[in-house]
């Protein structure tokens, strides 16, 4: 009986070292030092597609290039019939791809009660047409660009896959031949809106 | 993020007014937040007091060995 009992006093004791051991192993323990890895991130920067610090879909996403001030005249050749204006440029210079909305465009100076059609159009990415048109205006999605790399999926894109920069322009009609012998100016405001798209070239859910 | 174009439009005047024309330095968007993120650490001290095993262990050799000593001096008696 004896024997039996101190044969489990010695196995219950030599367990629970072993076990103790092993936990020890895992954690620090009665040492006076110990490392710690850290990785450090600071600052950000929005056109290097594998920035660390930028939330997706955040604004801070969005870094583009546009011109700020348009014009659209009639041409004399069409008896100013047409509308036309000059090319102007949109440049996506983010890491991640960019959705541009039109979102408001009114009229602050004169109408365009004389103007049969008017549309604002560009390439977008995969070099399709989009337009919007302003003499109905209805907000909606304008155009899309890739990021600065020319991808739209930042992880499966081959580099230069898509189109980061685009040109558009202005373009319609006016009435018969009301501006034949008239001139008049008008004065517009056209809001854009900006949306970067996530890693995948998806909207990222708010 | 928004912005806004201002557009002037030339109905039925002369072409020479349209040659007028004139882009604007173009507009940056600036992000002014500073985010400090990803920070992982991969060691943590234990808290004091938690690990007290080393002492029951030395405790059991202890009783072990005195045990065995107690039995050697029997068997000798």
């Amino acid at each position: 009986m004896k024997k039996i009992l101190s044969g489990l006093l010695i196995i219950g004791f030599l367990g629970g070292g072993a076990a103790s051991i092993h936990a020890a192993e895992e954690n620090v323990n009665g040492t006076n030092s110990a490392s710690i890895t850290v990785n450090g991130s600071l600052g950000q920067d929005n056109e290097d597609e594998n920035a660390p610090n930028i939330d997706e879909g955040s604004d801070d996403w969005i870094n583009v290039t546009l011109d700020t001030a348009n014009i659209f005249y009639t041409t004399k050749d069409s008896q100013h019939k047409t509308i036309t204006s000059p090319d102007y440029t949109i440049t996506n210079n983010s890491g991640r791809a960019v959705k541009i909305s039109a979102e408001d465009f009114t009229v602050t100076s004169g109408n365009l009660d004389n103007v049969d059609a008017l549309k604002i159009s560009g390439a977008d990415y995969s070099a399709a047409e989009k337009s919007v048109d302003l003499k109905t205006f209805a907000e909606g999605e304008f155009l899309t660009l890739a990021n600065n790399q020319g991808k739209m999926n930042v992880d499966t894109d081959a580099q230069s896959t898509h189109a980061n920069t685009t040109t558009y322009k202005y373009s319609g009609t006016t009435k018969d031949e009301y501006y034949k012998g008239k001139a008049e100016q008008t004065a517009h405001t056209l809001t854009l809106a900006f949306e970067a798209l996530g890693k995948d070239g998806n909207p990222v859910a708010p | 993020m928004k912005s806004t174009i201002q557009i002037e439009g030339i109905l039925g005047s002369s072409d020479s007014l349209a040659e007028e024309q004139s882009t604007i330095p173009s507009n940056y968007f600036t992000s002014t937040k500073n985010q400090v993120t990803n920070v992982q650490v991969t060691a943590s001290y234990p808290k004091t007091g938690e690990y007290q095993s080393q002492y029951l262990i030395f405790s059991g050799v202890c009783l072990i060995l005195l045990l065995f000593v107690l039995k050697k001096r029997k068997t000798t008696e």
